[in-house]
């Protein structure tokens, strides 16, 4: 089991909001059954004391072995074969693969061998439509099997292969067993799973394994790709060179600087926005807005929103990577409409035409400030300082709140005419249904954050008046129970906070260190995610956090003990 | 000829061996009908799963009376409530030519949901990863995994070592918001459905045809048949490899490609549905063709046991449709429809949308039913019996949901409805309630049940010819089926 967040030690103090909320009942309750929430956080956490650093051997928290996510089975699928228009109907994503997904890696392989014609690479290395070749199959054995397991044939392997062929060809005509030899490697274990055996570590525990520079070459691709290894990078694991940290380090920096990494990273930064969707709220393209309120609002706006965003965080990854400038910067890539949204001059623009541009310094600074972000989480009507304060403590600061109880109001808080005649603001309305004991022990925490990002509307437009209630908004703001508490008077104040906060890093340099091992960071990480964060938080620079993933022994090593339940 | 096969005693449908031609005449449908050695039909299992819950006012022991903030109405229960005769409620009237096919069943829980949710009641994950499993839940911070397989595979499972099928089952979805799916084939493995009725087709009525086998398909199959061979072997090897922690992944990954070579079959005879080209469309064109491919499924005997689930979706087609924009609902989720239905009692904040919500609420939850009704009218067809009977009653449907009330997200009373009689197994045209404080008034607001979801699936497992004398996990109040309802 992936558990996606992690109790951060620094942390407890925040974990518990809703250990106010032990006797809740509904008034027309009958109270039977109730137990209080539990509280989170105490059983998966890193450790009160971390593991030292200074240990003999490495150590490593055990997580299941991966299967190749969709995108990394087409990209995969594409590279393989040199099919840059291969597209997969692949979209398996249980943890563990339902008969849907086998049945669609079969279609997969079926549907690629169909286009022979497009592939750019040489995959059969005879002409197989043009009669029998002897020593054709053994030949694609030998070139094509060690690409797709990404690292050499072992014996038995290869002998299987020529089974499947000379048993198919007993049934079959030539051709046709050269296709099902080329179907079965491409839905063979090798290819699906991220297989990672490692070789023993003298002195240690034999679960712990460091990994082999095969297996290496492909935990790199596919953190920073997306995609299978690449030549260059084969032929360094080939050579028996990745294991070692200079060349590590050099793979590294050259990956960073393909277009690849960018895609990959902006990715990154896309899922820890949520724009795509969550449990609880739409992706920017299915964000509904009421037109009578927002009538510039269409897909053309939406789809301006995600390319901003995107040559923002390119921007950043391509000069100085720096994390402070992400969450607080003014610079913007913009069009017409978008220019509109914002309030800024960018001079004549047709339609097409995209430009850098700063927005007004005192509204906004970073991510957190821009439209996509701030129309995501708002209502179709209205801001949501519930939701935008809810993203900031649990994704940006890592807090843990757990769940509402499952009976509470959560129809959205509009403001403006409420039934009784009285008008009120999205922030009043939001203090009248949660400020009162059983939900303010969590609600204390998160409206003070969300009241920050008042001055911005269902589509991250600047208002000093509310677009439903037409009074004045009031953003003024508090942290609590993080590293940089205090009060803030806005959004602007408290990206700036944000941007200096070193839970803030610490939180985003997890996030991504979960995404470069594929699950949870364990207890047994303790030492490498202390330096992994250790060298983030001192410069905030992105590359710098990848590097010190990619050099960390968690992501070196792999550990093939069970998983204790709850990690 | 079409008359004599239908009492032929033999599979209407034919496999040609090895690609043969066999001469038979093309029906528009063969049913999927065959008979045992001991002359007792086939059995099926159909399941329905509504996400959200129903029109129910059910809190945890008592039922809200419709006085505070929420309604106070019951509309999955029967008009009358007094039984036993079955009077059908409100959202089964779509149902109504088939009232004798039916059972009602009220008073059951899903006491796994209630002994794992922290407050008692249900929850989204919880619910929905043990309503149909009856079993323990991992993980409720995204997507709860259950620990153990759905009744509807375990039954999927049963049926196929009796009755040999190329589908063990088929599992289709009407696509749209929810939290997570109730599906599940073994520990963590859920199962989410095909919800292109395009994908669907292609994938169940692959090689399907009503005439001549086609020589391309037979060569497919030889190929993916030998490709199929490789991969057990591939993946045998490859679960000697990894570690034992991985291995039940590798072994879920080898039964799903035994699932597939044995759905390779020589060409099967029955003609399939036409029409079933659509690929991404909205419930009301999705739903209708899902029911189609489920009813020829069986009627070809392809499976024994189709699922199919309706996600919780709004219904902007039914005849309220044109009420939704002005409920105020912030998302286009049937889950928005529910969390509104706290606020429209006598003096919620939105007390004067109560008329709009039942209305339109009534209209969707009906609409569902209308695709129960899809399904029973195709099973129940004269046109093609069973022996003295139909197909569905020789079937066992199941319709129900991970809540009752989807408001209070409650898993106490859950919505049960039953149709057909599993082969006469079980007797129809009944409400049956378990509600034991309904005894003296069928129309109090007390509720006491000793019946879980445990007994119900024990009671159909036992209505299917299995001998389980339990299902599920510890959490019931005791342990065997339902009284009463079978037999």
């Amino acid at each position: 089991m992936i558990v996606r967040t992690l109790g951060l030690g620094a942390l407890v103090s925040a974990a518990g909001c809703y250990t106010g909320m032990h006797d809740h009942t509904a008034p027309d309750d009958d109270g039977s059954a109730d137990v209080g929430p539990t509280e989170p956080g105490d059983d998966d956490e890193p450790g009160d004391e971390p593991l030292a650093c200074d240990g003999q051997f490495a150590v490593v928290a055990p997580r299941a072995m991966r299967r190749l996510t969709p995108a990394q089975y087409e990209n995969t699928m594409r590279d393989l074969l040199g099919d840059p228009g291969f597209v997969a109907e692949y979209d398996a994503t249980e943890p563990v693969i339902a008969e849907r997904g086998v049945r669609q890696l079969r279609d997969g392989a079926e549907l690629a061998l169909t286009r022979r014609d497009q592939w750019t690479v040489p995959v059969f290395p005879c002409e197989i439509t043009g009669g029998e070749q002897a020593g054709c199959a053994e030949a694609f054995i030998e070139s094509f099997a060690p690409r797709a397991f990404r690292r050499p044939l072992r014996d038995e392997e290869r002998q299987w292969l020529l089974d499947v062929y000379l048993d198919a060809r007993g049934q079959i005509g030539f051709a046709d067993a050269m296709e099902v030899l080329a179907s079965t490697v491409l839905q063979a274990p090798s290819l699906v799973y991220l297989e990672e055996q490692g070789t023993p570590v003298q002195g240690a525990p034999d679960e712990i394994r460091k990994l082999t520079d095969h297996e290496l070459a492909s935990r790199l691709s596919y953190f920073l790709w997306d995609t299978m290894p690449d030549d260059t990078l084969r032929e360094s694991a080939d050579a028996g060179r990745l294991h070692g940290e200079d060349e590590l380090h050099a793979q590294v920096e050259r990956m960073l600087a393909d277009p690849r990494a960018q895609q990959r990273l902006q990715g990154l930064m896309w899922t820890w926005l949520q724009l795509d969707g969550g449990m609880l709220h739409f992706s920017l393209e299915d964000a509904d807005k009421q037109p009578e309120l927002y009538p510039e609002y269409d897909p053309a706006l939406q789809d301006a929103m995600r390319v901003e965003l995107e040559a923002f965080v390119a921007d950043v990854l391509t000069s100085d990577a720096s994390f402070e400038r992400l969450m607080t910067s003014n610079r913007a890539y913009v069009n017409a409409p978008l220019a509109a949204l914002y309030g800024v001059d960018a001079g004549p623009l047709g339609p097409d035409q995209w430009t850098w541009v700063d927005l007004p310094a005192a509204q906004r600074s970073g991510l957190l400030t821009r439209a996509a972000f701030l129309t995501v989480f708002a209502s179709t009507a209205a801001q949501s300082p519930i939701r935008r304060g809810t993203f900031t403590l649990e994704e940006v600061l890592c807090m843990e709140l757990g769940d509402p109880p499952p009976d509470v109001d959560d129809s959205p808080i509009d403001g403006g005419e409420q039934p009784e005649g009285e008008v009120l603001t999205v922030r009043q309305a939001t203090d009248a249904r949660t400020g009162d004991g059983q939900c303010f022990s969590c609600h204390g925490l998160i409206n003070p954050v969300g009241y920050a990002f008042e001055h911005y509307d269902a589509i991250g437009r600047w208002q000093d008046q509310e677009v439903q209630s037409g009074l004045p908004v009031d953003s003024s703001g508090q942290l609590q129970g993080t590293d940089v508490d205090g009060p803030v008077a806005d959004a602007l104040e408290l990206s700036q906070r944000l941007a200096g906060s070193d839970q803030v890093r610490r939180c985003f340099a997890t996030r991504w260190f979960e995404e470069a091992l594929g699950g949870a960071v364990g207890e047994l990480d303790g030492c490498a995610h202390d330096r992994i964060v250790e060298a983030f938080t001192a410069g905030g620079d992105l590359r710098e956090l990848v590097s010190a993933i990619v050099l960390s022994d968690s992501f070196r090593h792999v550990n093939l003990g069970s998983i204790e339940q709850g990690e | 000829m079409v008359e004599q096969l239908k009492h032929s005693g033999r599979r209407a449908f034919l496999r040609a061996a090895g690609g043969t031609a066999l001469a038979l005449p093309l029906l528009e449908y063969t049913h999927g009908h065959a008979w045992a050695a001991d002359g007792d039909a086939n059995l099926r299992f159909v399941t329905v799963f509504t996400h959200g819950g129903t029109i129910s006012n059910m809190n945890k022991t008592t039922r809200y009376d419709g006085t505070g903030n929420g309604h106070g109405l019951d509309l999955w229960r029967p008009a009358d409530p007094s039984g036993p005769e079955l009077v059908l409620g409100p959202i089964h009237e779509p149902l109504t030519p088939w009232r004798d096919k039916l059972v009602v069943v009220e008073g059951i829980d899903n006491r796994a949901a209630i002994a794992q949710d922290q407050y008692g009641l249900g929850g989204h994950d919880t619910s929905n990863a043990s309503v149909l499993t009856a079993g323990d839940v991992t993980g409720t911070e995204s997507v709860a995994l259950a620990h153990s397989a759905s009744i509807d595979h375990v039954v999927a499972q049963r049926l196929a070592a009796r009755q040999p099928v190329p589908f063990d089952s088929i599992h289709l979805r009407i696509a749209g918001h929810q939290y997570g799916s109730p599906y599940f084939t073994g520990p963590q493995q859920i199962v989410s459905g095909e919800s292109s009725p395009r994908a669907a087709f292609d994938t169940i009525f692959d090689g399907v045809t009503g005439g001549q086998p086609d020589p391309q398909i037979v060569l497919r199959n030889t190929k993916r048949s030998s490709i199929l061979g490789g991969l057990l072997d591939g993946y045998s090897d490859f679960h000697q490899r990894v570690s034992a922690r991985d291995r039940h992944v590798i072994e879920a990954h080898l039964d799903h490609l035994r699932s597939l070579e044995q759905q390779i079959q020589d060409p099967v005879i029955c003609s399939p549905p036409i029409g079933i080209d659509e690929d991404d469309a909205p419930g009301d064109v999705v739903g209708p063709l899902m029911a189609d491919v489920i009813v020829a499924a069986l009627r070809c005997g392809l499976t024994n046991v189709a699922n199919l689930e309706i996600s919780d979706i709004l219904s902007p087609w039914t005849s309220a449709g044109h009420l939704e924009s002005g409920l105020g609902l912030d998302f286009a989720i049937g889950h928005a429809l529910h969390h509104q239905a706290r606020d429209i009692g006598p003096t919620g904040p939105h007390s004067s949308l109560y008329d709009d919500w039942m209305t339109y609420t009534l209209e969707n939850r009906r609409w569902r039913m209308s695709l129960v009704a899809r399904l029973l009218e195709g099973l129940d067809d004269p046109d093609f019996p069973e022996g003295d009977g139909t197909l569905l009653d020789n079937s066992l449907l199941l319709c129900t949901s991970e809540f009752s009330n989807g408001s209070r997200h409650s898993g106490w009373n859950l919505p049960v409805l039953l149709a057909g009689s599993a082969g006469g197994a079980i007797e129809t045209g009944r409400f049956v309630t378990y509600n034991q404080a309904a005894q003296a008034d069928p129309n109090t607001l007390q509720y006491d049940s000793q019946e879980s979801v445990h007994n119900l699936y024990t009671s159909i497992l036992q209505a299917l010819g299995e001998g389980d004398d339990h299902f599920g996990n510890g959490d019931a109040a005791h342990q065997g089926p339902l009284p009463g309802l079978v037999g």
